[in-house]
């Protein structure tokens, strides 16, 4: 498991992992993230049952697992959170932050000593290490219940599915060049995301928040001025040709 | 049944060639001789995982809860039999009392041993669970190669402990449904009794209320047979794991 610094304030400090060597060929690749403000840590989509040996050994390469109280789901998907009922193991005190929709769902995947702070549909603010960090709202970006993680001091946006790409190889951590990129980007986006309307309420949304860069949980990263091209080429996609 | 590839090594015994290899397996498949295994690729049922096992023992015994019902409704029919050849009937209706009682014992038992193997089957799926977390702790501590965790320790041993905790809970389990299904099986052999009884009285009554003693006599073979072939099923499966877990 490739960790990556991205991030680093004085005091608050973000991390992306992915693109491990050992995991299975047939898995989808995903990034997970980790967010350290003050000695506080918030794990981000911390991924699926296969990955979490390799997630584990990586987390607590940086910081003891009693620093990390806090856990994200953007949504339900297994490649998101199967793992849940083994972070439940090791921390038995930590609260996972998840979508109020999907408590019901997301305990099938065994929960036992965390405990569930249902996000309200409007989103959420909650403190790190003293710092803010907002729970955005992003429903039908893919799933019905759905959020991203924006933390205004190091203006970066955690946005779950939205941005992902689905690149041959093993592609680079960043994105170079942005034209080039669509192409990874634009079936999973027009097939994923169900929702013109609630496309373009998630890109209002997100354009009044000063993004410096933003993460998906698949593919590549954006960074200054790409997140604004992101923007600008998601909201002339038409999305959800699924249906003919 | 899949003829093995010619040359081809059966489960670890290179000695085997393929005629003895069929041979083998059919004898995998009589161990468990019953419908659900009249698929023959469901062959050897030692080899699947004990949830698995557990499984298909709870399914097993839970199609003796509609036959134990029947038995019940034999008992009451026999009730009326009875009371409808009056004095003539007199001797049958001291044989209805311990159909009532086949009936009853039959009913309580296998509700309690469907409940139990429902909960064995619960307990085995998670003892797979467990064994799933203790491993993935063990692949991280490996990962880690040697920098120690507190929370990553204290995790590993509340996986060992419940894993230790889950075996025991099973191992328990399986003994006391053992236990009761071998009691069970002993206790409807009663009813062949019972049923050779009712064809005796049934020979002694006036043809025409003959029929009635009879069927009464092959409700309960019929019904007996029924649950003594599924539990044979399920104690067969489950006296494979005893041991194995």
């Amino acid at each position: 498991m490739i960790t990556h610094k991205l991030s680093d304030t004085s005091d608050i400090q973000w991390y992306m992992f992915g693109r491990d060597p050992q995991k299975p060929e047939k898995i989808i690749d995903t990034n997970q993230y980790l967010m350290v403000s003050n000695g506080e840590a918030l794990l981000m989509d911390p991924g699926g049952l296969e990955l979490f040996p390799a997630m584990l050994a990586a987390v607590v390469n940086i910081v003891e697992l009693t620093s990390v109280n806090n856990v994200f789901a953007s949504h339900q998907d297994p490649d998101i959170i199967s793992s849940l009922g083994l972070w439940d193991g090791c921390l038995p005190r930590a609260v996972l932050h998840a979508p109020w929709l999907w408590e019901g769902f997301l305990r099938h995947f065994g929960m036992e000593q965390m405990r569930y702070n249902g996000l309200p549909d409007e989103g959420e603010t909650i403190k790190l290490g003293g710092r803010d960090v907002q729970f955005v709202p992003a429903h039908y970006l893919h799933s019905s219940g759905n959020f991203h993680v924006y933390d205004p001091a190091s203006k970066v946006l955690m946005s779950g599915d939205v941005g992902a790409s689905l690149e041959p190889g093993n592609p680079d951590l960043f994105v170079e060049d942005f034209s080039a990129h669509c192409q990874y980007m634009e079936g999973f986006h027009q097939r994923w995301m169900p929702s013109n309307r609630a496309k373009l309420d998630w890109i209002k949304r997100v354009r009044q928040l000063d993004v410096q860069m933003m993460c998906p949980q698949h593919g590549r990263v954006f960074v200054g001025e790409q997140v604004t091209a992101f923007l600008d080429w998601f909201e002339r996609l038409p999305v959800g040709s699924g249906i003919k | 049944m899949h003829a093995l590839p010619k040359g081809k090594v059966c489960c670890g015994h290179p000695a085997l060639n393929q005629k003895k290899a069929l041979a083998w397996r059919r004898q995998k498949v009589d161990f468990t001789a019953n419908t659900y295994l009249s698929r023959e690729e469901t062959i050897q049922p030692t080899m699947q995982p004990t949830h698995v096992i557990a499984a298909t023992a709870a399914s097993e015994l839970a199609k003796t809860t509609a036959v134990s019902q029947q038995m019940r409704l034999t008992a009451s029919n026999a009730r009326a039999v009875a009371a409808r050849a009056g004095e003539q009937g007199k001797s049958f209706k001291a044989i209805t009392p311990f159909v009532d009682e086949l009936a009853a014992i039959s009913v309580s038992r296998v509700a309690e041993v469907v409940a139990w193997a429902r909960e064995f089957s619960q307990l085995a799926s998670r003892y797979q669970q467990v064994l799933g977390a203790n491993n993935a702790y063990q692949k991280a501590e490996l990962l880690l190669a040697g920098k120690r965790s507190k929370q990553l320790q204290l995790a590993q041993e509340q996986a060992a402990k419940a894993l230790f905790e889950s075996k025991q809970a099973q191992e328990k389990k399986l003994a006391q449904m053992v236990e009761a299904l071998e009691a069970l099986q002993r206790q409807l052999r009663s009813g062949n009794v019972i049923a050779t009884l009712s064809f005796v009285e049934a020979a002694l009554m006036p043809l025409e209320q003959r029929g009635d003693l009879n069927s009464v006599g092959e409700m309960i073979v019929a019904s007996v047979a029924q649950i003594r072939q599924h539990n044979t099923t399920a104690l067969k499966l489950l006296r494979s794991m005893q041991g194995n877990l």
